[in-house]
């Protein structure tokens, strides 16, 4: 059967329909899902070379496929792989790009922090970049640090504490009692006696009170003994004139002793000039004595008789 | 091909089924799927494509594709511009800022732009084609001739599910790009950020549920409205419009929660 004309479209031919339409699937398949595949691909990393790292965390919630592992705020690896491992934890594959790795090394601390609003979040932290480079393949602990993993232990406390409320402010709680009891001190201290009936009980409230009492007449016989006509204190007061003259007759004797003292001193200063005399009255009669004893030996030698110093041998 | 176009027509009998009304609707829905298959067999068959139906389709091609592309991908990109401004924004007040561009390109450039642009074919182009099919139809023009089929249908066929595919990517780079602009500025730096972005979000199952839908988009785009060949001359020439977009709105929303399903669970 032979194909029939094509009906005429009701809108005019458009121009070039063919070349039109061989750029647009051109376009499509080559450029446009070639172009995202390839993007995608690349934004994946599959064009890279990796190196893997295993972190072995004790739980693994939050850790998704695809997930970045930061240094420094900057994405480095991405997670492969979860798996549980043989050793009941958490095997956590990463691939980190070798380009990235230089900023891992043997030294390196991972962290897998859980916040309240967000994913989970696996951080990488380096503090001495001379170490080794962390080798392929290597094995690390991950720390956890999640901020809402105290929420139970806090909410475990604030139902304690509510507990501890409730039993406080019970009919029969301790603390009612002890409430009772503050309320029968204070009704006791608006007594007569105030605060020692609340304290002591009114037994001991009466023996303090005999004890002020005697406090008080004591003290009024001390005052009379002391301060009274003939008392203590006139006593002293007497005495204390009496010592008063003996310490001017002291300072007078002391003066006398003071111009005694400076007498000796100017006798001690005659002395000492006399001494100075002595020697140079002394030095005369030394140097007379030598020119008489040069003298009788001048005598000596020019007299007749003087003796013979030669020895004759026979 | 032959007369193996199943164009038995479903609503063609008024007739009682014999089997209730279930019964009833899973043949009429049965001979929908055939009919559907057997275009599309035709559509990308070669021996489909004689000089005269090859002269046609590529009209149909430029009508649906290249004639739309520029002015819907204007308004994508004004649509995403304004959208990646506004969620930034919002996502800063919040202090969530970094979340900002994952949330645009999941929910505009993988969910919403393809639904978007699957709508904007069957209502520009596809009300066209519909409207042209139901009245070749109501004048009595029999589609089960392989030659009517191949010169009327396919063409049709193949502009709007080759628009589909080419509107959906063209904009969803466009926008991908627009929404780097919007955040970052014209700056390179933020190439590497951004491509790390788009990674974590076209991951394995992502990018090819992505590409899935387009494709499960452009097919049902392009063979619901030429199902308007299965009515009877009377039925077609009774406005089909709203009974066929109805049942395209149906399938769109099936294909789009079946692909929410294997993206999310």
């Amino acid at each position: 059967m032979a194909d029939p004309q094509p009906a005429e479209p009701p809108r005019p031919p458009i121009p070039h329909a063919g070349a039109k339409t061989v750029a647009m699937i051109v376009m499509t398949l080559l450029l446009l899902l070639g172009g995202f595949v390839l993007y995608v691909m690349f934004a994946r990393g599959v064009f890279e070379e990796n190196q893997r790292l295993v972190l072995l965390a004790e739980n693994s919630e939050g850790v998704t496929i695809g997930m970045d592992m930061t240094f420094t705020g900057f994405p480095i690896g991405r997670v492969r792989r979860i798996e549980l491992g043989d050793d009941g934890k958490a095997h956590i594959h990463i691939d980190i790009p070798t380009k990235d790795a230089r900023w891992l090394r043997t030294s390196s601390v991972f962290t897998l922090e859980r916040g309240v609003v967000g994913g989970a979040k696996l951080r990488a932290f380096t503090g001495l970049l001379d170490d080794p480079p962390l080798p392929d393949g290597a094995r690390r602990d991950v720390l956890i640090g999640d901020a809402t993993a105290g929420i139970p232990h806090l909410v475990g406390s604030l139902r304690e504490l509510a507990d501890n409320l409730v039993r406080m402010t019970g009919a029969d709680a301790p603390l009612n009692a002890s409430i009772a009891n503050v309320r029968t001190v204070t009704g006791a201290m608006t007594g007569p006696r105030g605060a020692l009936d609340g304290l002591l009980g009114p037994a001991g409230a009466r023996r303090i009170h005999e004890s002020l009492e005697q406090t008080n007449r004591l003290l009024a016989q001390t005052n009379a003994r002391l301060y009274g006509q003939g008392g203590l204190m006139d006593d002293a007061q007497r005495a204390t004139g009496e010592l008063h003259a003996l310490l001017t007759d002291v300072r007078a004797s002391l003066k006398k002793t003071d111009a005694l003292l400076d007498e000796a001193r100017a006798i001690a200063v005659n002395a000492r000039v006399a001494t100075d005399d002595l020697d140079a009255l002394r030095n005369e009669v030394e140097a007379n004595l030598r020119r008489v004893s040069g003298l009788i030996d001048e005598v000596n030698r020019k007299w007749p008789f003087a003796r013979e110093r030669e020895l004759k041998l026979p | 091909m032959s007369a193996s176009v199943p164009l038995g027509s479903p609503v063609a009998s008024r007739r009682k089924p014999r089997g209730g009304r279930l019964t009833h609707a899973l043949r009429r829905e049965s001979r929908f799927v055939l009919f559907a298959a057997a275009t599309l067999i035709a559509a990308f068959s070669p021996a489909t494509y004689s000089r005269a139906v090859r002269q046609a389709t590529a009209q149909a091609v430029c009508f649906s594709a290249w004639q739309a592309l520029p002015g819907y991908a204007l308004l994508s990109v004004l649509a995403g511009a304004v959208l990646t401004h506004i969620v930034a924004v919002s996502a800063a007040t919040y202090g969530l800022s970094h979340l900002a561009l994952e949330a645009v390109v999941r929910v505009y450039v993988v969910e919403l732009l393809p639904l978007v642009a699957a709508l904007f074919v069957a209502l520009r182009s596809g009300l066209d084609l519909l409207d042209r099919l139901a009245a070749e139809r109501a004048r009595g023009s029999d589609f089960g001739t392989a030659a009517l089929f191949r010169q009327q249908v396919v063409p049709g066929v193949v502009g709007n599910l080759l628009a589909v595919i080419v509107l959906t990517l063209a904009s969803g780079l466009l926008v991908l790009a627009t929404a780097y602009l919007v955040v970052y500025g014209v700056t390179p730096w933020g190439l590497a950020d951004y491509t790390r972005l788009v990674g974590q979000v076209f991951d394995p199952v992502t990018a090819p549920t992505l590409l899935l839908k387009i494709f499960l988009f452009g097919g049902a785009v392009a063979v619901a409205p030429v199902a308007v060949v299965l009515d009877t001359p009377r039925r077609a020439a009774s406005g089909s419009e709203m009974r066929v977009m109805a049942r395209l709105l149906l399938l769109l929303v099936a294909i789009e929660g079946a692909t929410l399903v294997l993206l999310h669970f």
